[in-house]
């Protein structure tokens, strides 16, 4: 099996809706990732990407049932992301924004303490794991894997387009 | 190291970014905590850089634990000139800490085998599996 998520893990985007939550999102459901739910604030009741949009995460996780949160929300409001997602008491968040400013983590770190939550990143490149689960065929992981050496090209997209 | 290690015949429990920045979620050590309690992961990558205490606090649960499954860690940064932050906001080394020396030396004494350059850690993996037997490994 594997650590903190496997077949049956249910993730929601966090900026689902924008460009790095589309672009990743669309690979995580290539990959086979049970994506259940997009969550921008302000755009509850959208469907993108064939999934429903809420406005708050604890609406999307209420709804759909989902157990772990992706974030890609950018730098300047990734933390208040990441509070909300711990205060939805959602049991793994992965963020993967990068540049969150220092103090905002210390507010996060405050937050995740005796919470429910288990934070991986900011800054991660978790996405892998959650490729991993699902339905994947070592076969096409072996594609994924050979097609994508280290994310180098991906990082430099997502940062130039981050800033 | 991912594709490498798939390159080798060996296939990834769970691959864990635990992210760059200098205040972070998960850690390293919590990770490998995870791992070790996971009876299907065979063995475990650890790559680590400059900056921070994350890897010597591995280091030092490892030599704690004293892991049965093997343990191959690649500590980037040998060459990363001091005082100057390296792409992430967490690789930087200050007053000689978190130097690379210091991480490798800290793995080395706690039993792990460290690859000596990026591309020979799909290699070292499998070789320290088949010591072991059983092909799955795991990155960090």
């Amino acid at each position: 099996m594997a650590i903190l998520i496997d077949q049956n893990t249910r993730v929601i985007c966090q900026g689902m809706t924008g460009w790095a939550g589309t672009h990743y999102t669309e690979s995580m459901l290539k990959y086979g990732t049970r994506v259940v739910a997009g969550v921008t604030p302000g755009k509850g009741g959208h469907t993108h990407l064939d999934r429903p949009v809420f406005n708050t995460v604890a609406e999307a996780a209420g709804e759909t049932g989902a157990n772990a949160s992706m974030i890609f929300v950018p730098p300047a409001t990734a933390a208040s992301a990441m509070i909300e997602a711990i205060e939805a008491e959602v049991p793994l968040v992965v963020a993967l924004t990068e540049r969150v400013p220092v103090l905002d983590m210390l507010r996060v770190r405050h937050a995740l303490m005796g919470s429910r939550t288990r934070l991986v990143g900011p800054n991660s490149q978790t996405r892998r794991a959650f490729f991993r689960q699902g339905s994947a065929s070592s076969a096409s992981w072996r594609r994924e894997a050979r097609g994508r050496v280290p994310s180098a090209s991906y990082r430099g997209r997502h940062r130039s387009r981050a800033r | 190291v991912t594709a490498q290690i798939t390159a080798a015949g060996l296939g990834q429990s769970t691959t864990v970014g635990i992210g760059g920045d200098a205040v972070h979620g998960l850690s390293m050590r919590e990770c490998l905590e995870l791992f070790l309690a996971d009876p299907d992961t065979h063995g475990v990558v650890l790559i680590g850089e400059i900056g921070g205490t994350e890897e010597q606090e591995a280091a030092d649960f490892i030599r704690a634990v004293r892991p049965e499954i093997p343990i191959v860690a690649l500590i980037v940064g040998l060459h990363a000139p001091v005082e100057r932050r390296m792409g992430h906001s967490g690789a930087l080394t200050l007053d000689g800490k978190g130097s690379a020396e210091a991480k490798i030396a800290a793995m080395k004494a706690a039993g792990v085998i460290v690859a000596e350059s990026p591309h020979l850690v799909g290699e070292t993996i499998r070789e320290a599996l088949t010591a072991v037997a059983l092909p799955q490994a795991v990155v960090a």
